[in-house]
């Protein structure tokens, strides 16, 4: 009697203890998720503001053959790929990797990938196609990861390109 | 009743005794975690729901149908300085533009909370009264940034918030309670949350 009761103590207050520490992890891990949004909101922000292409930062382009060739997305001479303050147009936060430190005590790791993509293809879930040529969308997805955090958050954006006449 | 009885009873009682201490912990711990975990809950909830307004609102700056309204970032912006932002925009697409201020009270306002840092947030349309989007805000701050990502010291004087191209808000909440960390020791502790976003001010103006 007193082995089975001993038992029963014990398992009670591991299950007591795990659903506690669960329900703690999903809380921290929520907290975090928020401030891993806010960053990646603000390097979509940044980069929606920049010049479609590096083609386009001083002028007007009217064909996609003279768009930057999808092989040779990502930074340009005299851009420092891990300051994107340097950077001039979209497809610049191609392969671009930055890490955050000064938020919530912990550290994030930022990193983005741009790819050209066709709105007439797959258009239900964006940028989850690459276009295999210049089109006038490119897409944006970055990925924010934490030290607490247990999940990655993904968030893509679609820019196109136009103009006034 | 032989000794092995005795000693079997005494056992018993023993087990017992130390199974209601450990429902007692166990008690007491779960009125902790609930109360931290609502409190939790419910500012997550309040700030994503603050977000979404700051959000909305500061994408629309000088968003207008009507070019002649707003014709630079100095009429968008109105007043920036690193507690209190103006903007002007046509926030309800109602074709006219509407100006809306946030800023953050005194510490005083909520004296009554164990917090000796919270604050309300207020949000003001035009003219009309001051509405107060949340009571948890301890740190509300704007830093402003130039077209070459240079700060630009707060307050910008009103002739100069046409430089203006990027907005960087902090927003940090906590519980206005502090929750117990165990049921013995009452130590002031508040939950916290943080959000940090850049905010580009010029993309409706360049838009045009």
């Amino acid at each position: 009697m007193t082995l089975i009761a001993m038992m029963l103590l014990t398992m009670v207050t591991t299950r007591v203890n795990t659903q506690i520490s669960d329900i703690d992890s999903i809380s921290t891990s929520s907290k975090y998720a928020l401030a891993a949004i806010s960053l990646a909101e603000s390097k979509i922000e940044y980069a929606s503001n920049l010049a479609y292409d590096e083609k386009t930062v001083g002028a007007v382009v009217n064909t996609t053959s003279s768009l930057t060739p999808v092989a040779s997305l990502g930074i340009d001479s005299g851009e420092n790929a891990y300051v994107d303050t340097t950077f001039d147009d979209f497809d610049d936060y191609n392969g671009f990797k930055d890490t955050v430190k000064n938020m919530m005590s912990t550290v994030y790791y930022i990193s983005c990938t741009v790819n050209y993509v066709d709105p007439l293809v797959n258009s239900s879930i964006p940028g989850k196609t690459a276009a295999t040529s210049p089109t006038w969308s490119k897409c944006l997805n970055i990925m924010v990861t934490g030290k607490n955090m247990k999940d990655t958050i993904r968030m893509s954006v679609v820019n196109s390109y136009w103009k006034f006449r | 009743m032989g000794y092995t009885t005795l000693l079997d009873i005494l056992g018993a009682f023993f087990i017992a005794g130390i199974l209601l201490l450990s429902l007692r912990q166990i008690g007491n711990n779960t009125v902790i975690n609930l109360q931290y975990y609502t409190k939790d809950y419910t500012m997550q909830r309040d700030l994503a729901q603050l977000i979404a307004q700051i959000e909305r609102d500061f994408k629309r700056i000088g968003y207008t149908t009507n070019s002649e309204l707003i014709t630079s970032t100095a009429d968008a912006i109105t007043q920036a300085s690193d507690t209190c932002i103006t903007i002007v925009g046509d926030f309800d697409d109602s074709g006219t533009v509407q100006s809306v201020k946030y800023y953050v009270g005194s510490v005083s306002e909520l004296s009554s909370t164990h917090n000796p840092n919270d604050r309300i947030l207020y949000r003001q349309v035009g003219a009309s009264a001051a509405q107060k989007i949340n009571y948890n805000v301890t740190y509300f701050h704007l830093d402003y940034y130039d077209s070459f990502d240079k700060a630009i010291t707060t307050p910008v004087a009103t002739s100069s918030t046409g430089s203006i191209a990027t907005i960087q808000i902090y927003v940090r909440l906590q519980s206005p309670d502090t929750y117990a960390t165990s049921i013995d020791n009452d130590s002031a502790k508040y939950t916290d949350l943080y959000w940090r976003q850049m905010r580009v001010t010029a993309k409706n103006l360049k838009n045009r």
